[in-house]
């Protein structure tokens, strides 16, 4: 399967970052979260204490950079622990808009922008249909002598 | 010597063909593979006694070896030695559930001690290292290694209670309690012989069984991790935190350890600007969920009286929230388990310097370990734990390599060298010491002490068979 998420020099990409891709990552294999993805277009801004980054959408998936970059259609903003209230919190829509009312999360830019964002970053709660379970694979030889090392 | 073996023991357990025993030459660190001369196999006490006969008669060094996991050499063979490889040597033989004492042989791995206890239903748990699932637990007994329990009960020997071994004649001998007694309960009230060897890493004898100490499984738990923001701020939690009493594990892992975790193979040496510094991780266990609660709010509120003094944290997340967040850290989710991101990689090297010190002076190890690491471009993987209620603590630095690159290795022993100089210098030793660091630590070490060890030796191992080079002592060819 194709890496729909991808980062931009990961050995120089934060915290933030390093855990945003394996959350995106997961959150398209929902079949309705990737079609959403795949329609989105430009450059999303988030930060958590310190640290941003920059989600591009393209038609090939997402690109995650360190920092802000100069053209971003909107802005998250929030402590790390709003962040991850909202990224892995209820997985409610309404809980990320009241906390938006409340001030705990920032917005910059454009908000309708954000709308098509928001569910793609929030957690999905209900798991994606069971795969087929592959069958199992024959029972392997016991180990090598020192094939363990 | 092959012949014999294979009369004694039976063709099936001696290993002879190149093929195979060059699987055995290596572990994952640095250290130059070494070719042993054979392999043997046993399945009993007495077919180890036989060996180690054989091995006195002949004059040849033994190196004892389970999993090969060890990351400083000391399952390297010696030179044209037996490695006696115990993996066949697997069994349980006995769990005394009310005195949580356990008897095991030295090829049982640490998730078969676990799916043992568990598949009996025995409120039943044990100090799991962060070594492999199929690691040995008797072998991080003997070389006194840490556990995920150390904050309370302190490096593996002291969970010991108790050895079967075999000594350099062959003979055999049962130490602690289970000298006088059917059950290994401790290493008290007999002179403690247990401690020849715990910690001499395999020099003294060959120890076929091992009686240790379980604990009791707590039905709640919970695992929580606490962004720091500062390396003070960590390790003042962690001393505070383990001066309290309640938390089961309070380890401390550095950034770069956590971007590994997090798939990125090489960090960058210089952190984001903002990015916090360690990955505080918390075990809180307990008898009920209120008693529980209790300990949650006992930890926000240590954490609330750091941030007065102006330390930065994140609240405690849940390991059940950073798993939402990245499926990458569910390796942190239970143990044991397997940190493929340090062994699993390419070029497959693995090596550190591991040093158990005072916990008062983790900051200032620190902050060197994290300069001298960065000066030679790699980035500064910390893993620490604080160990017997922080009276002491590990202090890690991990460097991943690639072991076919030789640039690489000069680099990581470099590296190496370095850090050892450091911690020693501040007072911290290097914990299953590799052949390397005590030849640097030689001069230093207590005169007295290194002849007390010597004359140890001397007793126990005339010939000096066990493990050769291993622990201080010279090669047995630079005796003669």
């Amino acid at each position: 399967m194709d890496d729909k998420v991808s980062i931009d020099q990961a050995e120089h990409m934060n915290l933030l970052g390093l855990l945003l891709a394996g959350f995106l990552r997961k959150q398209l294999t929902h079949p309705r979260l990737a079609r959403k993805a795949s329609r989105m277009r430009g450059a999303f801004g988030v930060q958590a204490g310190r640290m941003a980054i920059t989600l591009t959408f393209a038609p090939e998936g997402i690109r995650i950079s360190k920092g802000f970059a100069p053209k971003t259609r909107a802005r998250i903003l929030g402590s790390m622990e709003e962040m991850i209230a909202l990224v892995a919190g209820s997985g409610s829509t309404i809980a990320a808009v009241i906390a938006v009312l409340e001030g705990r999360i920032g917005i910059r830019g454009n908000p309708f922008a954000l709308l098509g964002l928001l569910p793609i970053m929030i957690k999905k709660v209900k798991p994606p249909p069971a795969l087929p379970v592959a069958p199992s694979p024959p029972a392997l030889p016991p180990p090598h002598p020192g094939a363990s090392a | 010597m092959k012949q014999r073996l294979e009369h004694l023991l039976g063709k099936d357990k001696v290993i002879a063909d190149p093929s195979t025993l060059a699987t055995y030459d290596d572990d994952f660190s640095e250290i130059e593979p070494v070719l042993p001369a054979l392999v043997a196999l046993p399945t009993s006490l007495e077919e180890v006694q036989a060996i180690v006969r054989v091995a006195a008669e002949t004059r040849t060094p033994i190196t004892p070896r389970v999993a090969g996991t060890n990351v400083g050499g000391l399952a390297v063979p010696t030179p044209r030695s037996i490695v006696v490889d115990f993996r066949r040597m697997n069994r349980i033989l006995q769990v005394f559930a009310e005195d949580r004492v356990a008897v095991i042989e030295p090829g049982v791995t640490q998730q078969q001690l676990k799916d043992h206890l568990d598949a009996q239903g025995l409120p039943l748990t044990f100090g799991f290292s962060l070594g492999p699932r199929r690691s040995s637990v008797l072998a991080n007994c003997c070389l006194d290694g840490l556990h995920n329990r150390s904050l309370k009960y302190g490096s593996m020997g002291q969970s010991v209670s108790g050895f079967e071994v075999v000594l350099a004649d062959g003979s055999v001998a049962r130490t602690g309690a289970w000298a006088l007694s059917d059950i290994p309960f401790a290493r008290s009230p007999l002179p403690d012989l247990s401690g020849l060897f715990v910690g001499w890493q395999g020099t003294t004898g060959l120890v076929t069984k091992v009686g240790f100490h379980l604990a009791h499984k707590h039905p709640h738990t919970a695992r929580l991790f606490v962004l720091a923001y500062s390396t003070r701020g960590t390790f003042e939690a962690m001393r505070r935190l383990s001066r309290m009493e309640f938390c089961d594990d309070i380890g401390g892992l550095s950034w770069p350890t956590g971007k590994m975790m997090l798939g990125v193979q090489r960090p960058h040496p210089v952190p984001d600007d903002g990015e916090p510094q360690f990955f505080l991780y918390i075990d809180l266990t307990a008898e009920t969920p209120e008693q529980l609660v209790l300990k949650r709010q006992m930890l926000r509120d240590v954490l609330a009286g750091l941030r007065a003094e102006g330390e930065q944290y994140e609240e405690p997340l849940d390991i059940e929230t950073l798993v939402t967040l990245n499926p990458a850290m569910d390796k942190f989710s239970s143990f044991p388990t397997d940190l493929d991101f340090l062994t699993d990689h390419p070029g497959g090297g693995l090596t550190w310097v591991g040093t158990y010190g005072p916990l008062s002076r983790f900051d200032e190890a620190a902050h060197a370990g994290v300069e001298i690491m960065v000066k030679h471009g790699v980035a500064p993987a910390i893993v620490s734990r604080s160990m017997k209620e922080g009276h002491y603590g590990v202090l890690r630095f991990l460097c991943t390599f690639d072991r076919k690159n030789a640039q690489e290795v000069a680099l990581v022993k470099r590296v190496n060298l370095d850090l050892l100089r450091a911690m020693t210098d501040r007072g911290f030793i290097m914990y299953k010491t590799p052949s390397w660091a005590l030849r640097e630590l030689l001069p230093k070490i207590d005169p007295g002490f290194l002849s007390l060890m010597r004359k140890v030796k001397d007793l126990l191992d005339p010939q000096g068979i066990f493990n050769p080079g291993k622990l201080l002592l010279p090669w047995p060819e630079e005796r003669r």
